[in-house]
């Protein structure tokens, strides 16, 4: 057995040298060390990190949703509105991750004044299992179950999920992106994403190809119409829990005495003459127009129905189902220079 | 529980392991694996291991019967009574609602209800597992085993147990007679080496293929001529890889426990002939049905006419084998037809090697259309946009890159039981690297083997 108590011990030292490794790097800003800026997949965890010093000069307005929302610019939000707005939307967002940040958000400082919710068929969906990225952020997930016993075993397991997860491909790909970022200044286009610290989401690589005219958009529609097949071919209905994470979310906010404007967030008019007749993705999205239009009418908020992407512009998108911040600056626009929202008490009044 | 899961890597194969080489007696040792093997099976479904439990005290108990008897006509009796039930539960589970679907589409006729039932994991295997075991007892080829817990072990031996090899007893009878030797370096070595050999194959070049082709394959009547074959070459490559990963695997995994599973794949597509293909492809499975099936059936002892028809059968229930679906019974016809062509007309006999194996694998390529297709109709559109030119093409760069990796490992790297294994201490440190690559590729991406399906 000496070979395999070699081959054991080898493997833990080399996995123990990887994970010390990636840790220092911290390729996703969610550890101790800022030896290199943070590379940022799932933005979870550096939204986390970047909001405690936003909120310490107030956080007076907040943008939750999914990847769809996070190139919404909070200072278009801000100018419109005279609040001060932190783009709290996340990859792969899921109504419980927005009341986890929300809840999180209020144990960090007064609550917000407006809360501007986009929901869709993926947000309040009932086909993609566990909310593995809420899970494996022990921060939301305890925010979630805040009142809920066993905590301490689940925070247990959370954290085992936070470092399994630094043991694949993908962290070592953003670790050596981390590297390569602060070792070559210039390389930042390189990254995929970077995080301002208002929360809001810059796409430097899409953004250079697309001041260069290079970008090209059917090509990206093309590319990812299939993997939009296959997901909107798993959504068949909305998850009753779903759907009580954000009627709870918006009570919570009403509670706190602040306004709540709810979204409909749409995808390409190309994605959508795809999807529509091979998928129940029209049965569903008319689901979750149900579900906006039965929230207001137990709870005070302001909704628009934006689920045609056909009412905006067809060239500012960066895929099937991301608007780009042009476009999410006009349904800022459209939605916070409504009557709907000016009509009550002036913002920052209350 | 999958090879490729956490839940196996990280507890239940140190688990078993470290028991098994705890206990020193064959009784012991007898215990932890038909153990392990049942909670590997059950953790799937717990119920099926009743159903696994009685095929093999039916198989035993038959076999202890043929042994004991002297009586030709009740030796025969106890054979037949046994294979009967095995293939009955079988039948059952797997092929039931096929007929009772086909008959209410032929006649138009309910008299058959659809059963809703699940199919057993694995039944197909244990069940040859069984039915190889009794007709060579039958045959005094074997030596019943009068011991229930061998037995027990041999049916229910965790790393062939859902998805093969189709080992048969006598081909481990040595080695769970001296289940109680102690641990061996070069096995445990050259064990962690297949197993790793066998993860890369499936993590890395089997599941990398995937990702792309089963998106594509969500519509092939979408797809260019280029489209339809690049899909064909990436499932012959994804399909290899996973199978022979999987059973490299299980190889490594019978060595760490002393077992020696015998080969299951030698470089296929480097067949020069559809019989050297088969020779070649899931031997345990081919060598199976040639012994129990073809042989059985007169192979080519009763003349040319019944030779031919004794080639198609076999590969038509093969191909039915495989599953309860038109497309396998097509793909097991054609492949008994290029069979029975190719002994007829020996094609090829004189041409260059290089073009029979080039040609041999086009045939095996143009059969695993039918092979992947959910129904006749899906094959039949990827097949007319194979063969019907269709100009432009959407499949992705990164696809054909890794169908060109494959193919390149599938031609030009040996086949694993042809690999040299580092067996000194030395080596050890370079296997726990490449375990440690391996799993960042595996991490988060589990996936089932395609033969878990049948």
């Amino acid at each position: 057995m000496k070979f395999l108590r070699l081959f054991l011990l080898s493997l833990v030292a080399l996995s123990m040298a990887y994970a010390v490794s990636v840790w220092a790097v911290n390729p996703r800003g969610e550890f101790a060390p800022h030896l290199v800026p943070p590379i940022v997949r799932d933005n979870r965890a550096v939204k986390l990190r970047l909001y405690p010093p936003f909120a310490r000069a107030g956080a007076t307005g907040l943008i939750l949703g999914s990847s769809r929302v996070v190139q919404m610019p909070p200072s278009v939000l801000d100018e419109l509105t005279g609040l001060r707005f932190f783009n709290f939307a996340v990859e792969r967002g899921r109504t419980e991750d927005y009341l986890a940040i929300y809840r999180w958000v209020r144990t960090r400082g007064p609550a917000p004044r407006l809360v501007v919710i986009g929901v869709d068929p993926e947000s309040l969906q009932d086909g993609d299992g566990a909310n593995f990225m809420l899970d494996r952020n022990p921060i939301l997930s305890g925010a979630l179950r805040r009142t809920a016993a066993g905590a301490s075993i689940r925070r247990l397991r959370d954290t085992t999920k936070q470092y399994k997860q630094m043991f694949s491909t993908e962290y070592l790909h953003d670790a050596i992106l981390s590297i390569e970022a602060a070792v070559h200044p210039s390389a930042r286009t390189a990254r995929e994403y970077v995080v301002e610290a208002d929360g809001y989401l810059r796409y430097p690589r899409l953004e250079s190809e697309r001041s260069s005219g290079t970008f090209d958009l059917v090509r990206e529609l093309r590319s990812c119409l299939p993997r939009y097949q296959v997901l909107y071919g798993g959504i068949s209905r909305l998850s009753a829990e779903r759907v009580l994470a954000l009627r709870t979310l918006v009570s919570e906010v009403v509670a706190d005495n602040a306004r709540v404007v709810i979204w409909v967030m749409p995808n390409h008019p190309e994605t959508v003459a795809s999807i529509g007749g091979t998928t129940p993705y029209v049965r569903v999205l008319s689901a979750v127009r149900d579900e906006v239009r039965e929230v207001s009418r137990h709870f005070p908020v302001a909704t628009f129905d934006y689920g045609d992407g056909s009412a905006f512009d067809r060239s500012d998108w960066w895929d099937c189902g991301h608007m780009n911040e042009r476009n999410l600056s006009e349904v800022a626009r459209r939605m916070l220079g409504s009557p709907q929202v000016v009509r009550t008490a002036p913002f920052g009044s209350d | 529980m999958v090879f490729n899961s956490d839940v196996f890597l990280f507890a239940f194969l140190p688990v078993v392991f470290a028991l098994f080489w705890a206990a020193r007696t064959k009784l012991q040792r007898y215990v932890v694996l038909t153990v392990s093997g049942y909670v590997f099976y059950g953790y799937w479904d717990w119920r099926f291991c009743f159903l696994l439990l009685f095929s093999t005290i039916v198989s035993f108990s038959a076999g202890l019967r043929i042994s004991r008897s002297a009586r030709p006509s009740r030796r025969r009796a106890w054979m037949v009574g046994a294979i009967s039930v095995d293939l009955f539960l079988l039948g059952l589970f797997k092929y039931y609602n096929f007929f009772a679907d086909t008959a209410r589409h032929l006649t138009g006729t309910t008299a058959l209800p659809v059963l809703h039932v699940v199919l057993p994991i694995g039944i197909s295997f244990y069940t040859f597992h069984t039915i190889s075991y009794v007709i060579d007892v039958w045959d005094r080829r074997v030596k019943a085993t009068s011991n229930p817990l061998e037995y027990l072990t041999y049916v229910s031996l965790f790393s062939q147990l859902v998805a093969g090899p189709i080992v048969r007893f006598r081909q481990i009878e040595n080695d769970l007679e001296q289940i109680d030797r102690s641990p061996s370096e070069e096995n445990i070595a050259r064990g962690i080496g297949f197993f790793l050999v066998g993860l890369l194959k499936k993590v890395v070049i089997a599941d990398g293929i995937a990702r792309h082709l089963d998106v594509a394959l969500l519509s092939p009547n979408a797809f260019s001529t280029i489209d339809a074959w690049v899909a064909a070459f990436g499932y012959t490559f994804q399909l290899y890889f996973d199978f022979s990963g999987y059973s490299d695997m299980a190889i490594g995994l019978g060595l760490l426990f002393g077992i020696h599973i015998p080969q299951n794949f030698n470089a296929p597509y480097r067949a020069d002939g559809i019989a050297d293909f088969w020779r070649r492809w899931h031997i345990s499975l081919s060598s199976w049905l040639r012994d129990y099936l073809y042989i059985r059936l007169g192979g080519n002892r009763k003349g040319t006419i019944r030779t031919y028809v004794n080639l198609m059968v076999t590969m038509l229930l093969g191909g039915l084998w495989h599953g309860a679906n038109w497309t396998f019974v097509v793909w097991g016809a054609y492949h008994g037809g290029l069979l029975a062509a190719g002994r007829a007309l020996s094609p090829g006999g004189r041409l260059p090697v290089l073009i029979r194996r080039g040609g041999t694998f086009l045939l095996a390529v143009v059969g695993w259309v039918f092979f992947r297709s959910t129904d006749l109709h899906m094959a039949g559109q990827w097949l007319a946009r194979m063969f019907v030119w269709r100009g432009g093409t959407e499949t992705s760069i990164t696809l054909i890159a890794r169908v060109l990796v494959a193919a390149a490992y599938a031609w030009l790297i040996p086949e694993t039981w042809d690999m040299w294994f580092g067996l000194r201490l030395r080596w050890a440190p370079v296997y726990a690297a490449a375990g440690l690559a391996i799993y960042l590729v595996l991490n988060g991406r589990e996936s089932v083997f395609l033969y878990y399906q049948f």
